[in-house]
């Protein structure tokens, strides 16, 4: 018999350190905490990838209720905008068409495709309704299978429709973008990319340490309760000053010095950062902030 | 929207189960059905059916939220599913109807910009895989709301023949045996291939549903002894074939007593326009995909 798991899919609040980074990450203290409070094991499992969308972990979850997940075993899922496409399906990181370097990873019809897409097929109403599905089919399975319920934890503010009543579902309150990742910054107002890292993002999962030390025990105690896990109150705010990015000890203290110094090589963002859609001129409001993410850096 | 009082039978399905304004009273299976029901109950059964020609599953899942969000549906009332297939795609919200790339003229009803964007994202984005999942999720949702709300099980039948994965074990759904397009529509000729060709009726399908009436009296009997006992719906079998006759045109009879009559006469009136242009759009454009 295997020690209980703690499965992980979702996007980059998700994502495992690289291994040079060895920092303990909130999945992992998650984890430490299920363990401490079930007096088991519980070994960390996790197939989120960067930039995915919704449909790339709801295909891993199918995977995961063919007998692979047991009722000892816990699940989080890190719910990434529902606008966001799995559009070939050898790329499942490429999803975001806020991307700032989309077309360097597909061809140009590749590219053409997503544009038609984005401007003549895809929208909310659909997005949700795809939605809605994806998390009726993670109900569904929770009680057929009487697992334990799944925590899901929304990346971003979006609009769930029914599937916030589903009782098989421990929703988080409050989502990670607007309630812990913009609220780090003295000035939460600002584009972090454009004005701040100028690169991307080298906190991981765009959370200080500080918060993951928060976050992951929080996040154990709501699997290991079934309580509600909130991510509006609590957390360490205004925690990145203007010159915290020239503070070598806090470098190191709270974010991801290989990727800080992986942007400080790259030049193409000295003159700021751009999204694809923006610059393709097809960004839509789907009533979030356009968010610029570069996949290459790295 | 508001919805009659009493037992009610919900139909939701594409051209296998969408009833042409003004033949509401035609002996068509849907019509039939709630007859059946009506009499085994004693009491009338209001027939419900929001099918739409052409229409994708997620039209049909559209309205399966708002029944469900209005507890529209009750633990009395009976729901048949005409499951279309997966490949079709609800392209534009206001051409809920223009969904299969095989219908023959669609770039008539959308502009140049939408055409080649249905035509690149079946090309690159669509594919089968993604297709079945998304129809799993589907299924999912409409058994976990028969589960909460506690529903007679709904029927599901196939209009054509698909993958449905492990929806198939879903033990809140009724699923039909067979399909409806392989197990009846094509066994109504006396060659099946003659209608895929697309030769046979060159333009609309002047029956019911793609089925003489005497199947839909076959069927709506069949169906409500499945609503009523929860049993498996057998299409494959009992269903009258080679009913189509070579002189069908002609056969002022068989086109009263078998087909939609004022279609037929409207397509015999309107082949011309049909006669060089039979070639689904996906066909004219070269599109080549995996799905149907």
């Amino acid at each position: 018999m295997r020690n209980p798991k703690l499965f992980v899919v979702g996007d980059s609040f998700m994502v495992p350190p690289l291994n040079e980074e060895i920092k303990p990450w909130w999945i992992q203290q998650a984890a430490d905490e299920l363990s401490r409070l079930s007096g088991k094991t519980v070994e960390v499992d996790t197939k989120a990838v960067m930039g995915s969308a919704q449909d790339f972990s709801c295909f891993l979850l199918h995977q995961l209720y063919s007998g692979r997940i047991t009722p000892d075993d816990y699940l989080i899922i890190g719910l990434t905008h529902p606008n966001r496409q799995w559009y070939f399906e050898t790329q499942p990181d490429v999803s975001n068409h806020h991307l700032t370097d989309l077309d360097e990873f597909v061809t140009k019809d590749q590219a053409k495709a997503i544009m038609g897409f984005i401007q003549y097929i895809q929208r909310p109403l659909l997005d949700t309704l795809h939605l809605q599905n994806r998390m009726a089919y993670v109900a569904y399975q929770t009680r057929r299978q009487k697992l334990r319920r799944p925590l899901v934890i929304k990346c971003f503010d979006q609009t769930v429709a029914q599937a916030g009543q589903f009782k098989e579902l421990n929703w988080a309150n409050g989502n990670l973008m607007d309630h812990i990742q913009v609220h780090e910054f003295w000035d939460p107002l600002l584009d972090e990319n454009q004005v701040y890292w100028k690169g991307i993002d080298p906190r991981y999962n765009h959370m200080c340490l500080s918060n993951h030390n928060i976050l992951g025990p929080r996040a154990g105690q709501a699997l290991h309760n079934d309580t509600t896990l909130d991510l509006v109150d609590g957390y360490m705010k205004g925690i990145i000053q203007a010159d915290s990015i020239n503070d070598r000890a806090w470098i190191e203290r709270e974010i991801n010095p290989f990727v800080v110094d992986a942007n400080a090589k790259q030049k193409r963002f000295e003159k700021g950062m751009t999204s694809w859609a923006v610059r393709m001129g097809i960004s839509k409001d789907f009533s979030i902030k356009p968010k610029t993410i570069t996949k290459g850096v790295k | 929207m508001t919805y009659p009082a009493g037992r009610k039978l919900f139909i939701l399905g594409d051209s296998f189960a969408a009833c042409r304004p003004g033949t509401e009273s035609a002996p068509t299976w849907h019509r039939l059905t709630a007859d059946l029901l009506s009499q085994h109950h004693g009491e009338p059964v209001q027939l419900i059916n929001s099918s739409l020609i052409g229409s994708a599953q997620d039209f049909c899942w559209g309205l399966l939220q708002e029944w469900f969000f209005n507890n529209a549906i009750g633990p009395d009332d009976y729901l048949v599913v005409a499951l279309t297939h997966p490949s079709r795609y609800w392209f534009l919200e206001r051409l809920p109807e223009l969904t299969n790339v095989n219908i023959i003229d669609l770039d008539r009803h959308v502009t140049k910009e939408e055409a080649t964007a249905i035509e690149l994202f079946i090309k690159h984005i669509q594919r089968p895989n993604l297709d079945t999942m998304l129809l799993i999720n589907r299924m999912a949702y409409l058994a976990l709301m028969v589960n909460e709300q506690k529903l007679n099980r709904p029927l599901m039948i196939n209009c054509f023949n698909q993958m449905i994965g492990h929806a198939e074990e879903f033990e809140e759904l009724n699923w039909a045996k067979g399909n409806l397009f392989e197990d009846i529509q094509r066994g109504e000729f006396s060659d099946k291939d003659r209608e895929v060709a697309d030769v046979f009726w060159r333009g609309l399908d002047g029956r019911f549903n793609h089925m003489c009436l005497s199947n839909h009296k076959i069927l709506a009997e069949k169906i409500a002894t499945a609503l009523i006992t929860d049993s498996v719906l057998d299409i494959t079998s009992g269903f009258v074939e080679k009913i189509i006759p070579d002189d069908w045109e002609t056969n002022i009879e068989f086109q009263q007593t078998e087909l939609d009559y004022e279609i037929t006469l409207r397509n015999l009136d309107n082949r011309k326009q049909y006669k060089n242009s039979l070639l689904p759009w996906k066909n004219r454009r070269g599109i080549t995909t995996n799905n149907k």
